[in-house]
This record gives structure tokens, sequence and C-alpha cells, in this order.
């Protein structure tokens, strides 16, 4: 791995993180998009939803309870943007980041961060864009 | 700027004292008005001058971070005023604003004594009803006098003389608290003029974007030293809310480690919190609105 940063370290953990992604947490449809002059990033979509956010949560909860039907069930693809743990990011660029997300209707809320270390390790964050509360509170 | 103070109460703004470089608020009214209108809580920093070591269970002042003070200020929510020049200004003016300060101590004193006065008669009122009964004495109930202020400086702080225990049938007034009752000012809010007062306002306070951010949306903060944080953030009175956010505000182009990133949004997941980061793009000014904040949880997987 160490070898393999020195010849492309960005394009490198980004394989890394889409195999991860792949093999380990069984995400598909994963692909890579490369903006112009930007970090790659990697859509996929998990097997299933990622995140829901907490009111959502409340809501799908009493509907559930009362009508037996489960909401906000089917997945949503992801992006994901892979980063090492040497790296020093910047605001201004992971808003840039955030600006270059395609997207055809609504803006991307939310990118993942996908942390590789020289072990292979992969840790994954949820960045969210704007105050968006915890999930368990 | 939604907030204006004219739907507050016809009250002057809070006031908020800068003394060597630190931004208090002495009164109580003012510290419950920024709490209850302006979500600023601040810390309670005051000891009891008997007690110069504690360290727990403070009370005022209350103590306001600089880009707190500088928020509440740009929102016309309460002013800065430089109190050391300000006391000096208003001290050396006249003596007669001196003359007129002990005057308004001596007023809040004699207050203090009425109030004090006319709880010791109700308790002693109570006490005659259950003794009365038994042994039928009438006098009881009358509320002890008050002692009329008097005009020398030595009794100003003093406490009042112990009146003359007439008998062993005399209820136990003279151990109310009215007899060792000594004013303690907590804020000399009388002793500068107004117009003094506005001359000594202070408007070079250092502002932070992310203080900014906060008190517009209505959150409340304490300081984030507990999580590793600048800020905790709370979506109202942290008497009622657990945090829901650890901030940390950087530059627009700070260089932040991922390492950092992944600290913050480790820690904050496991106490149930998020890890806020937040700045302000300077090309597009220091309004809250151009505040870009990115809140960071695990993934779960």
């Amino acid at each position: 791995m160490a070898q393999l940063l020195e010849e492309d370290p960005v394009s490198q953990i980004t394989q890394t993180v889409v195999q991860n992604l792949e093999d380990q947490h069984d995400w598909t449809s994963v692909e890579t998009h490369h903006g112009a002059g930007q970090r790659p990033l990697i859509k996929g979509l998990p097997p299933r939803r990622l995140y829901i956010h907490p009111d959502d949560q409340i809501a799908a909860l009493e509907h559930e309870h009362s009508t037996g039907v489960l909401l906000h069930q089917e997945p949503e693809s992801e992006w994901v943007l892979a980063v090492h743990p040497a790296e020093k990011w910047t605001l201004s660029r992971i808003a840039s980041v955030f600006d270059s997300v395609e997207h055809a209707g609504e803006r991307a809320k939310r990118i993942v961060l996908g942390t590789v270390h020289n072990d292979s390790t992969v840790v994954y964050y949820l960045l969210h864009e704007g105050l968006v509360k915890p999930r368990q509170n | 700027m939604t907030t204006t103070v004219t739907a507050w109460p016809p009250r002057p703004l809070p006031r908020i004292s800068k003394i060597a470089g630190r931004y208090l608020v002495f009164d109580h009214e003012d510290a419950s008005v920024l709490r209850r209108e302006a979500n600023t809580n601040g810390s309670l920093v005051g000891t009891l001058p008997q007690q110069p070591t504690q360290n727990m269970f403070l009370g005022l002042p209350i103590e306001l971070r600089p880009e707190e003070a500088e928020a509440l200020v740009h929102k016309n929510l309460a002013r800065v005023v430089d109190d050391v020049a300000a006391h000096q200004a208003a001290l050396l003016r006249s003596p007669e604003s001196r003359a007129a300060y002990i005057q308004s101590l001596r007023r809040d004193k004699a207050a203090a004594h009425k109030v004090l006065a006319e709880r010791a008669a109700q308790k002693a009122a109570v006490a005659a009803g259950k003794a009365g009964g038994r042994k039928k004495s009438k006098s009881k109930a009358e509320p002890a006098p008050a002692p009329a202020p008097s005009d020398g400086d030595d009794t100003l702080f003093a406490s009042a003389p112990p009146p003359a225990v007439s008998s062993a049938s005399t209820p136990r007034v003279a151990d109310s608290p009215m007899d060792n009752f000594g004013v303690t000012p907590t804020s000399s809010r009388d002793l500068i003029p107004a117009d003094v007062d506005r001359e000594f306002e202070v408007s070079n306070t250092p502002q932070g974007p992310l203080a900014r951010y906060l008190q517009d949306g209505g959150y409340h903060t304490t300081p984030g030293l507990r999580f590793g944080s600048e800020y905790s953030v709370y979506p109202g009175d942290p008497l009622r809310f657990h945090a829901h956010f650890m901030a940390n505000q950087y530059d627009w182009d700070e260089e932040i480690p991922i390492l950092d990133i992944i600290e913050g949004g480790r820690l904050a997941t496991a106490v149930k919190k998020a890890f806020v980061i937040a700045g302000s793009d300077p090309s597009k000014g220091e309004a809250p609105e151009n505040v870009i904040a990115y809140s960071i949880e695990w993934a779960g997987m």
C-alpha cells in the first residue's frame, strides 16, 4: 500500500475504497466519477439504506406502529469520497467537493468520507452539509 | 436580524462589562433576559467574597466569550461597555454622582429591609396562630418596624443594630435575616449615568462567524472542553436539553487534518452527538447565512 501511494495516491485509495464497498459491504453499481480538476468520487448503492434522519425515523416508527407498513426502507445511492488519514483538508475544499457532486434535482445533502489507512482499515463517516442533528439523542 | 428589541419589555439593552479583556454580565435581570430572549447562557464565574477559593456552585457575574458578546452586539441584543473607564469617568465627574449612588444603595437596602420585614411578620403571624390556641397571646403578629435608613455612611454596609430584646416571650423576630442584613450590590448600574455609559461602549470586539451563526440559529452554547471541542451546542436551554453538537470553528483555508475529523466524529458519535466543523467563506461576507457547517457522524458501517 505504501508503495502504491507513491505512484498515484488518490486513485489507489479510491480503488481500495471501491473494493472495500463491493466486497465487504455488498454495495452494488459502484462506479468512480472523475470531475474536472476534482477528486474522484465514488457512487454506489448500499444493500440497506445508510442514513435516515432522526425525525424521519420517528415518523417511520409511528407510521409502522399504526399501519404496520415500513417507511424509508429502500436504499438510496450514496457518494463516497476516499481520503487518507495523513491528508489535510480545508473547509473550502470540502465545499468544492459538495459543489462538484452531480445532481439532477436536489443537491446532495451528504457525502460519505471513506478513510483508508495503510493497514487497509477503512472507516466510513457521514459528512452532512449544515447542522444536522445526530441520530441518537 | 430577525429579532428586534421592540418586542422586549421597555428596559435598556443588557449591559456587558468589559473588564481586563473579559466580558461579564453582573445584572441578574440582564443575565435572565439574555438567557430567555437571546439564547445566551454564559458561564457563571462569581464567587462569594467570603469564599475566594470557591470553584463550584458559582454565581453572578456570568462570563461570555468575546465572540458571543460580539454576536449579541451585532444583532443589537446587548451592548459592551469598557467598565473601568466608565466607572472612573462617572466617579471623577462630580461629587454628586457618588452621593447619588450611595443614595441608590440606601434605597435598595430599604427595599430589601421592607421585604424581609414583611416576610418575618408573616412567619411570626403563622407562629402566633399556632401558639395562640394555647397561650392566647395576641400581640405577636405585629410586624417589627423596619429601621429607617440612616444618613451616615458607616451604617450603609453594616448590619442593622439588634433590637433590644424585651422579654423571653417576644417572638423570635430578632433572629430573622433582617437583622443581619447588609446590602451586597451585584451591579453598579446606578452609579454610571446613561450618557457616560454610552460614551464608553466598545465596538471592536473580536468576532467569530460560528458564534454568530449559532446565535442566529437559536442555539445555546457552553464551553466544549468536556467533549474536546470549542463549543457544545444545545438545541435549547442547556438545563432542558442534551447537547446535539460539538463544534469547532476553522478559517476558510485553514488545514484540518483528516485524523482530527475522524477523531471528532468518533468521539461525538460515542456520546450521541455530531461533530461540527464550520467557517465562513471570506469572499461571500461574514453574514451568518454565509457560514458553512458540516456535521460529521459515524456512518454505521
